[in-house]
This record gives C-alpha cells, sequence and structure tokens, in this order.
C-alpha cells in the first residue's frame, strides 16, 4: 500500500546569487521513514533542508507536504504564501539546528511550552504537561527548569528536539545536530533519535554520522554539488560504492566510522 | 428779505452745520470707538481687530523684563507695552507677552509670531535692514557698579588705581575696548553672564563692574548697602522696540505713541515706571518749542 | 553659608513649576521617540527595501542637523508649510525628531546582535513576525537595548533645557528668571545642578535595576 508520499520534492533548483546550489532535486518521504542525506560539505544538504520548512525561498521546482506546496500558493503560479500561511505551514514540520538555537532568556520547559502556547493555542496547564512529557522522553525530565546556559551541549540539543517534537509535527528536518557536539555527548542525542525512529516519527536528516545513518535510516541520499548522485536503502547504498568514485571517496574517509 | 437777514439765514445754517460736524467729530474721536484709517493689510488693523497686543520680550533680565516676587512679568519692556495696549484699547492689560530667547527678537518678528518685540533692544544699522525701529524709549548707557564698602567707590578713585584697578565685564566683541576707552590703564575680565560679572564684585575679585547704566541704577536704588554708583557713564545706545518693515501706519502709531508717553500729556505710566526701576525722576518737561 | 541656604530656600518655590516643565517635556520626548524609534528601528531591519531606504535617510538627516538648528528650523521652518505650532510643540518635536533618530539607532544595534538562528527556530516552531518579535527577539534585545537608551534618557532631560531657546519657562529658564532679578547665581546655579542630578540619578538607578533583571540571558 503506497499512500501519496507525505514529502514530495520534484525537481528543485535553488540559486544563491550566481551560484546554483541545488539542480533539480527530486526526492520523497513516506511517512514513518527516517531519510538520511550525506554528501561532501556544500553539496546542498544543508538547502535542501532548509526549504522544506521555507527558511530559505526555492527558485524553482515544487515541495509538496500532504499534497499542499510549501512556500507558494497552490495553483496561483509563483505567488508566496502569506505570514499566516507560512507560520500553519511551518508548524507542521519541526527542525532541530546544528547550533540548537535555544531561546536563552526562556528554561527548557519554557523553550518547550512556546509554541504549544502561541500556535497549537494550549492552555498553561495544558501546554506544559506536554512539554515535560517530551523533556521526560529525551532524558531531561529533572532540567526542565534550567536555563539553556546551565545545561551541556547535548542537554540543549534535546531540548531543542523536544522543542520541535512537541509541536506534533508531520515531519521532522535534523541539520547536522550532532556536528557541534563534543565526540561524548553525541550518542545521548543519537540515542534520542533513534528511539524517535522507533516510535514512527518521520525524519529527513542531514548528518555526517555514516554509521548511525546506516543503523537508523530506511534510505540514504548521497548528495554532491546540488544533485542527487546515488541513493538507496543502507545496503544498496553500500553496494553501489563500487561503481560510484565519488560515493567511495566521500566514504572512505569515514573507513574507521565508529563513536 | 435783506442782505443782512440773508447773510444770518445763511450764518444760521453755518453754523447748525458746524455744530453738527462737530458733534460727530468728538464722537469718532473717542479712543474706543476710533476706527483706525488705515491700511486692510496693516498690523495696525489685525492687532485691534484682535483685540489684544502679542509683544515678543525676556523674563530674565531686571529691569527690563523679569518676574517680580508674585510671578508676574514687570518691567520697563513691560511697561512701554503696556502703553501701546492703553493707546490700543483704552486697557492697559490687553497684552499677551510671548517669552523669547534673545536670539529670537529679529526671527519673531520677520515670521510674524508676535506684533512688536520690546526686549532691550539696541537700535543698529545692521538691524535697521531688517527690522523697523519706531523712536527710541530709553538711551543705554556703560556704567561702572562699585563696593560701598571697597577701597574704591567713585570714578574718580577707580581712575586713581590705575593699573591695580580690576573692571568686570560681559563677554563681547569689543569689551576690552569699551572699558579702555575711559579707564585706559584697567585690568579687563570679561565674564560669561551679567549676574556673574556682578558676583565677581561681590566676591572682591573686582573693584567695578562695567554694567548697563540701567542696571546700576536698579541695583543701588534696591540695595544701596551693597552696591554703589561710580557716578560716571559713557557710551549711548538707543534701546528700540521692533517691528516688521513695509508696514508705516504701525510703524507710525507706535512712534506716536510712544512720543506722546514720553512728552505728551499720558506720561503718567513712563514717569512711575522711570522711577521704579532707575530710581530717578524723569527731567522736566519744556513747553513751548518743540525739543525732542 | 546661612545667607546660601537662604538664598536657595527662597528660591524653591519659584523653581518648581519650572521643574514641572522639565519634567514634561522630558517624559513627553522621551516616551514618543522610545515608541516611533522602536517601531521604525523594526522596519529598517525587516522592511521591504524602500522602507529601509526612507528610514536610513531620515535618521542620517537628523542626526546630521545640531539639535539648535532643528528646534529653530521646526518652530520658523514649519508654519510657511501650513503647520502652525505653538513653542512648547514646536520645542518637543525637535527634540522627539532628534531623540528618536537615536532610538532606531539603539533599536538597530540591538536587535541586529542577536543571532540569525533565532530568528529561524521562532520561525521553525510556527511563530507569526509579530510573535517572533515579542516572545523571542525582543526579550533578548532588551538587555542590549537598555544601556545606551538610559544613557539616552538622561541626555534628554539635560537636554529638554533647549526649549529655552523658544522661550518655553523649564527649570533651566526658571533659574534664570529669579537671577535676573535677584542678581545672585551661585545659589540658584548650585540649586539646579542639584535638582537634575536628583532627577538623573533616580533615572541612573532604574535603570540598573532593569539591567540586573535581564541579566541572566547570557550572551
Amino acid at each position: 500500500m503506497s499512500a501519496t508520499p507525505l514529502l514530495q520534492i520534484a525537481r528543485l533548483t535553488k540559486s544563491f546569487g550566481s551560484n546554483q546550489v541545488l539542480k533539480s532535486v527530486d526526492l520523497d518521504v513516506t511517512a514513518g521513514e527516517v531519510v538520511t542525506v550525506i554528501g561532501p560539505s556544500g553539496g546542498g544538504k544543508t538547502t535542501l533542508l532548509r526549504c522544506v520548512n521555507f527558511l530559505e525561498a526555492y527558485d524553482g521546482g515544487s515541495i509538496k507536504i500532504d499534497g499542499r506546496e510549501v512556500g507558494y500558493v497552490d495553483n496561483a503560479g509563483g505567488r508566496k504564501r502569506g505570514e499566516v500561511d507560512l507560520a500553519a505551514m511551518r508548524a507542521e514540520t519541526g527542525m532541530v539546528f546544528q547550533s540548537f538555537n535555544l531561546f536563552p532568556h526562556l528554561t527548557a520547559e519554557q523553550n518547550v511550552m512556546l509554541g504549544l502556547q502561541r500556535v497549537r493555542k494550549k492552555p498553561l496547564k495544558e501546554a506544559q504537561e506536554i512539554a515535560r512529557h517530551w523533556l521526560d522522553r529525551v532524558g531531561l525530565a529533572h532540567k526542565t527548569k534550567s536555563l539553556p546556559y546551565e545545561l551541556s551541549g547535548g542537554q540543549q540539543q534535546r531540548v531543542g528536539i523536544a522543542r520541535a517534537v512537541a509541536m506534533d509535527p508531520k515531519i521532522l528536518l535534523l541539520d547536522e545536530i550532532t556536528s557541534a557536539l563534543d565526540p561524548e555527548l553525541v550518542n545521548e542525542v543519537l540515542d534520542v533519535v533513534r528511539k524517535l525512529a522507533t516510535d514512527g516519527m518521520t525524519m529527513l536528516i542531514v548528518t555526517h554520522e555514516i554509521a548511525f545513518a546506516r543503523d537508523a535510516s530506511h534510505r540514504i541520499i548521497f548528495m554532491t554539488d546540488g544533485s542527487v548522485s546515488a541513493h538507496g536503502k543502507p545496503d544498496e547504498l553500500m553496494a553501489q560504492v563500487a561503481s560510484n568514485e565519488r560515493l567511495r571517496n566521500f566514504l572512505s574517509r569515514f573507513s574507521a566510522a565508529t563513536h | 428779505m435783506t442782505e443782512n437777514s440773508k447773510r444770518r439765514e445763511f450764518l444760521k445754517l453755518g453754523m447748525g452745520g458746524a455744530v453738527l460736524a462737530g458733534a460727530a467729530a468728538a464722537v469718532a474721536l473717542s479712543a474706543q470707538k476710533a476706527v483706525a484709517q488705515s491700511a486692510e493689510n496693516s498690523l495696525l488693523r489685525t492687532v485691534i481687530d484682535r483685540g489684544h497686543l502679542i509683544v515678543g520680550t525676556g523674563s530674565t533680565n531686571a529691569p527690563w523684563h523679569f518676574e517680580d516676587e508674585a510671578g508676574k512679568l514687570v518691567g520697563m519692556d513691560i511697561t512701554m507695552a503696556k502703553i501701546l495696549a492703553k493707546g490700543l484699547f483704552d486697557d492697559e492689560t490687553k497684552v499677551e507677552f510671548v517669552l523669547q530667547d534673545p536670539a529670537q527678537r529679529i526671527p519673531n518678528i520677520v515670521t510674524g509670531k508676535v506684533d512688536i518685540t520690546i526686549q532691550f533692544m539696541t537700535m543698529s544699522a545692521n538691524r535697521a535692514q531688517l527690522v523697523a525701529f519706531p523712536r527710541p524709549y530709553y538711551v543705554e548707557g556703560v556704567s561702572l557698579l562699585s563696593s560701598p564698602n571697597g577701597k574704591m567707590k567713585s570714578f574718580e578713585e577707580l581712575t586713581a588705581g590705575g593699573a591695580n584697578t580690576r573692571i568686570s565685564i560681559l563677554q563681547n566683541v569689543g569689551a576690552e575696548e569699551a572699558v579702555h576707552k575711559v579707564l585706559p590703564e584697567a585690568q579687563v575680565m570679561q565674564i560669561d553672564t551679567q549676574a556673574n560679572v556682578i558676583a565677581a564684585l561681590e566676591a572682591g575679585r573686582v573693584d567695578g563692574a562695567a554694567v548697563d547704566l540701567s542696571t546700576v541704577k536698579w541695583l543701588v536704588a534696591r540695595n544701596p548697602e551693597k552696591y554703589a554708583d561710580s557716578g560716571f557713564a559713557w557710551e549711548s545706545m538707543l534701546y528700540g522696540a521692533a517691528l516688521r518693515q513695509g508696514d508705516p501706519d504701525w510703524l507710525n502709531f507706535v512712534s506716536t505713541t510712544f512720543e506722546i508717553a514720553m512728552f505728551g500729556n499720558d506720561t503718567a505710566l513712563y514717569d512711575a515706571a522711570f522711577l521704579e526701576y532707575f530710581g530717578t525722576k524723569v527731567p522736566d518737561r519744556k513747553t513751548g518749542f518743540p525739543s525732542h | 553659608m546661612a545667607q546660601l541656604i537662604d538664598a536657595i530656600v527662597y528660591a524653591i518655590p519659584y523653581l518648581m513649576s519650572g521643574l514641572g516643565m522639565t519634567l514634561l517635556v522630558s517624559l513627553i520626548v522621551v516616551v514618543l521617540s522610545l515608541v516611533a524609534g522602536v517601531v521604525l528601528g523594526v522596519g529598517l531591519i525587516y522592511g521591504p527595501l524602500s522602507l529601509r531606504w526612507l528610514i536610513r535617510l531620515l535618521t542620517d538627516s537628523i542626526r546630521g542637523i545640531p539639535i539648535l538648528v532643528l528646534i529653530f528650523a521646526v518652530y520658523y521652518g514649519l508654519p510657511p508649510l501650513g503647520l502652525n505650532l505653538s513653542s512648547f510643540w514646536a520645542a518637543v518635536l525637535a527634540l522627539t525628531l532628534f531623540k528618536t533618530a537615536q532610538v532606531i539607532e539603539y533599536t538597530r544595534g540591538a536587535v541586529s546582535s542577536i543571532p540569525r538562528g533565532q530568528m529561524e527556530a521562532a520561525k521553525s516552531i510556527g511563530l507569526i513576525f509579530g510573535q517572533r518579535l515579542r516572545y523571542v527577539i525582543f526579550p533578548q534585545a532588551t538587555r542590549r537595548f537598555l544601556p545606551p537608551w538610559v544613557n539616552g534618557v538622561t541626555d534628554a532631560v539635560k537636554g529638554s533645557a533647549l526649549v529655552s531657546l523658544l522661550g518655553v519657562v523649564d527649570l533651566m529658564q526658571a533659574i534664570n528668571q529669579v537671577i535676573g532679578r535677584t542678581y545672585e547665581p551661585m545659589p540658584l546655579y548650585l540649586l539646579g545642578a542639584v535638582m537634575y542630578f536628583a532627577i538623573n540619578y533616580s533615572l541612573s538607578s532604574l535603570s540598573r535595576v532593569l539591567e540586573r533583571r535581564y541579566a541572566y540571558i547570557k550572551e
């Protein structure tokens, strides 16, 4: 049974000035799938992710979530969505950032509650319960009243995940969420992501953690120079190493990829 | 009818006519009913129609324009304004005062913010190119304020002091020359405000303070234990009110009113103010040949 | 010494209405410039190109004009254009324009020092523009905004003395009026200095309280 994919990216193009960063990318993600994008820096992975929640405005092609175009009004030929419309669409996608981007003036709990109260319009008590539930799920039940500067990098990132997931998004976007962490803190974050995957969360992940990608993803996409160079289930992708030189070169750097 | 009776008839008509004309004129001349026969766009017309006079002046310089203990604006400049109001409306209280910084004396006239500026303004050829001056209402001089308890009280003593005499004066272009005109060897201290010029005298840092003649008169009249008049004045600056140019009727009205207040038959206000603010009686006026 | 005290005590009642005027002018200027400055500052950062260009032009022009010239320009320059303001309102308008240009700068500096990621995180949880400013950006910007702004407030109080140039009787003018009558400047300058100091000291204390309240936000 193949339902319409939750996320449909078709012929996506994006340029920054004269530099074309995305050259016609196609990608589908079905509900419950975990798709990981890997590849060398500058290949367009992060830009792709940021187009999905319209933090970057894509130039051509289409991105649809549950059939609705993300940044542009359906059937209106190129007209961008208004502020309110766009915000509503963004509430359907959750993003976790490389540099955490927690709100420093709010406690962990308040960070998670903000969207629940102001966007989902939940009353205080309910928002608090949901926030506490998710902070507990990421292992930070004892840190709800802490301010971000009092938390370690790994803890902050886990709060970031809780903040995104608490909004009950259709798809979670993870943008190199462990790249800024000390090595010993990476695992606690990856464990949380693994748990989410097991619970059926749809995720599009950009990462350098090849081992994690292999173990936790349903599919891996390999991007270089703005287009998809190889893709498939983890074993399928590994099988392409022999024939795909760039893939081989890229992965050779991670030969001893154990953390 | 004989020739004589015809003449008598004619004369009776003429007499009646003269009486009628005289009565009409008498009515017309009453100040309240008098309508200025001035041009439509003269300030004189505007002010009369408005019902009160708008005068630009200051509030920080005794005895010209300052607030008394009760907070009321008084002074010689204020008195001149009242004289005009009386002449216009028979009511010296029909004046609205607009407080101005000295820098605004001319701009406020030129832009029409006030009808007239009466703010101890020295008449000068430069200024006369921008505004119209009616006849002057005071001749200001420079005089030396001295200390009744000091070593040098009179002008002779100050002169005798030679190079030991110290004089304070308001910072100004030409300040040094002004003092050296009469005391060629004296040391001159230029100070930023009038009040500080006088404070220097009280503190004993100078022997004489070169200030306006009117200031000397005012201070000595008020505080003879603190201040003394050295008895000598020089320079003469004509103080005039400023009006906008191109308005001959307004200019003439103000000049005439001032003239009458100082030399004519309505001198009560002027004389009383002169005595109060300068401590001296106005000199006797001569009749017969006009001497002003 | 007793004479000095006497002179000061004598002068106090006359200075009261002048003090009131100083406080009133300062209050109006500070409040108006705060509102206008923050709004225009936000427009300067987030607005469309044409708006940003216009606001930049406005602030650069005003900050390039000495405030004295601004006061007289407003007082004498507006009537020919049909806007006839009283001395009080002309002075307040000029001072407000001057201060608004500064507040726009403080706002721009404070808001643009906030990392881009904050805005992005706020967007990604679905907050609209107004909410992003209110719940995420402004609380953080306030800490950086306060110190220069409070400095500006004390400047506004000191600068309010310029209204005397248009004949408005504020504390400075009231002091000069009493001196004009008594010819005793020292006690009055002393008293005036004490009064201005008292106003500005209370403002500075208030600012310290405000700064401490926002200090928990670590850079």
